[in-house]
């Protein structure tokens, strides 16, 4: 998929993995590879840098989760209530871009 | 900074080191053990592939990308807004730096290109051979030697043993006493001449040798790129557009890595002389992509071509009127409604482990040859 969209997008693409359960990071790239048959990619390297962000925006809530690999405990993302709002806005705002573009298509057709 | 009783590969501790340069200490801490946390238990799926521990690190810190991206993306998350251009540019500066100076293990290698091999002659006892397609060179004591007229039969993609080895080494690739075959894990490939003492090795047999043991990603065409571990090799014959030479010759790899397991009898339309079809893809300029189509059996007919910068594909087949699939099982030798079945598979920027998530079936599902 073009990066651009995906980068475009990121905060609505994260903020939806998260709605139904919190995940750790690895996790959260697998999740987003196995919901969309491969579709979105992540960079890993943008991923934590992005995690980071909606924490402290306060989108996003850390929590300790069982000892990873590295003997220590793994940090889950969990999503905030104002994580869910702005999830909600994201949503719309999104539905709203691509109704708007699909329409350019059927008035142009 | 504090690590975790475990032992933390030296690459690692590189990476982590820079890609959390200059961040408050309680970030740094945080953002290292999620890192950390990250490439370890990604390297134990890799290990999974086959790949060592060692390579599996690499390869998972590969992933990553460049740790001076993560110093930056944090650094506009934590450091105040005001110094976010100048803090994230030294910090981006400061760890791309630090981490050249550090060595981050990964080497690229420009290995350069011979076209050509040389014309040597043919020697038989006895019957004297004739025909168009041959020059006989000297004739003596009943051995007449010769040479086919026909030069293509000598152009190929070939590499110096001494330079792939030499790229190689960390990936456990070796050349042998006298210089004439390569090795990596107990398979070997001969060159295919040798020149003023050099020896000579087609690619294809390089990448076949490779892709035996190593996970090999490609990508580029007119100069193709092979990522072998945390060796890249950058192919160049400087302006000549080597990628149909160089991807076609490695058909049966492809073919192998797509089916699962190893194809003989495949072939492919290595002249450009088929009708060409020209399909519209949503790739990026430069991408190669396989056009597969089937003979029976495990014979196949393979032509790799690129994508052009308006997402076109070129490539070549013997039949005009082509259906494509999307999956190598819905090939077969017979026409359905004046259509030959065709897979698509874009075989750039994508793991040959993982072939199978390069297939596509293009917007438009039939082509008709220009």
């Amino acid at each position: 998929m073009n990066p651009d969209l995906l980068r475009g997008n990121l905060d609505l693409i994260l903020l939806t993995l998260l709605e139904q359960q919190p995940l750790y990071g690895f996790a959260i790239i697998q999740a987003a590879r196995d919901r969309t048959g491969g579709y979105f990619d992540f960079k890993e390297g943008s991923l934590y840098p992005a995690l980071h962000r909606l924490e402290a925006e306060g989108l996003l809530a850390a929590q300790h989760g069982e000892t990873g690999r590295n003997g220590k405990p793994r940090k889950y993302y969990a999503i905030t209530d104002r994580g869910r709002e702005t999830l909600n806005t994201k949503r719309q705002e999104f539905a709203a871009f691509t109704g708007a573009v699909q329409q350019l298509g059927r008035n142009g057709a | 900074m504090t690590t975790a009783t475990h032992t933390t590969p030296r690459a690692l501790t590189a990476y982590l080191r820079r890609a959390t340069w200059g961040l408050p200490e309680a970030r740094r801490q945080e953002l290292w053990d999620e890192l950390e946390e990250h490439v370890l238990t990604r390297a134990d799926h890799l290990t999974l592939t086959g790949l060592t521990p060692t390579q599996a690190t690499a390869q998972a810190i590969r992933e990553l990308g460049p740790p001076a991206h993560v110093t930056l993306g944090m650094a506009k998350v934590y450091i105040m807004p005001n110094f976010i251009l100048a803090a994230g540019t030294l910090a981006l500066a400061l760890s791309a730096g630090l981490y050249a100076l550090a060595g981050s293990g990964a080497t690229s290698t420009t290995l350069t290109v011979v076209r050509q091999a040389p014309v040597k002659p043919s020697c038989v006892r006895g019957t004297k051979p004739s025909g168009d397609n041959i020059t006989i060179v000297s004739e003596k004591g009943g051995v007449t030697c010769y040479t086919f007229n026909d030069h293509e039969v000598n152009k190929g993609v070939f590499l110096k043993g001494t330079d792939v080895t030499r790229a190689l080494e960390t990936q456990g690739v070796t050349l042998s006493r006298n210089g004439r075959s390569l090795a990596l894990g107990g398979t070997s490939v001969n060159a295919r001449f040798t020149r003023d003492g050099v020896a000579f090795f087609d690619a294809s047999s390089v990448v076949d040798l490779l892709t035996r043991t190593r996970s090999v990603r490609f990508s580029g065409y007119t100069s193709p790129r092979m990522q072998v571990g945390d060796a890249t090799l950058l192919l160049n014959a400087g302006p000549e557009d080597i990628g149909a030479a160089f991807y076609n010759s490695s058909n049966s790899v492809f073919l192998s890595a797509l089916i699962g397991q190893p194809v003989w009898g495949s072939y492919f339309v290595g002249t450009k002389t088929g009708p060409e079809h020209l399909i519209s893809t949503r790739l990026q300029k430069g991408e190669a992509v396989m056009l597969v189509t089937s003979r029976g059996g495990t014979n196949f007919m393979v032509d790799a071509g690129k994508v052009d910068a308006q997402g076109r594909l070129s490539v070549h087949s013997q039949d005009r009127q082509l259906r494509f699939v999307s999956s190598i099982d819905q090939l077969g030798p017979y026409l359905s409604g004046g259509r030959r079945s065709a897979l698509l598979v874009r075989i750039t920027n994508v793991p040959l482990s993982d072939l199978k998530s390069g297939v596509f079936v293009p917007a438009q599902a039939t082509s008709d040859a220009r």
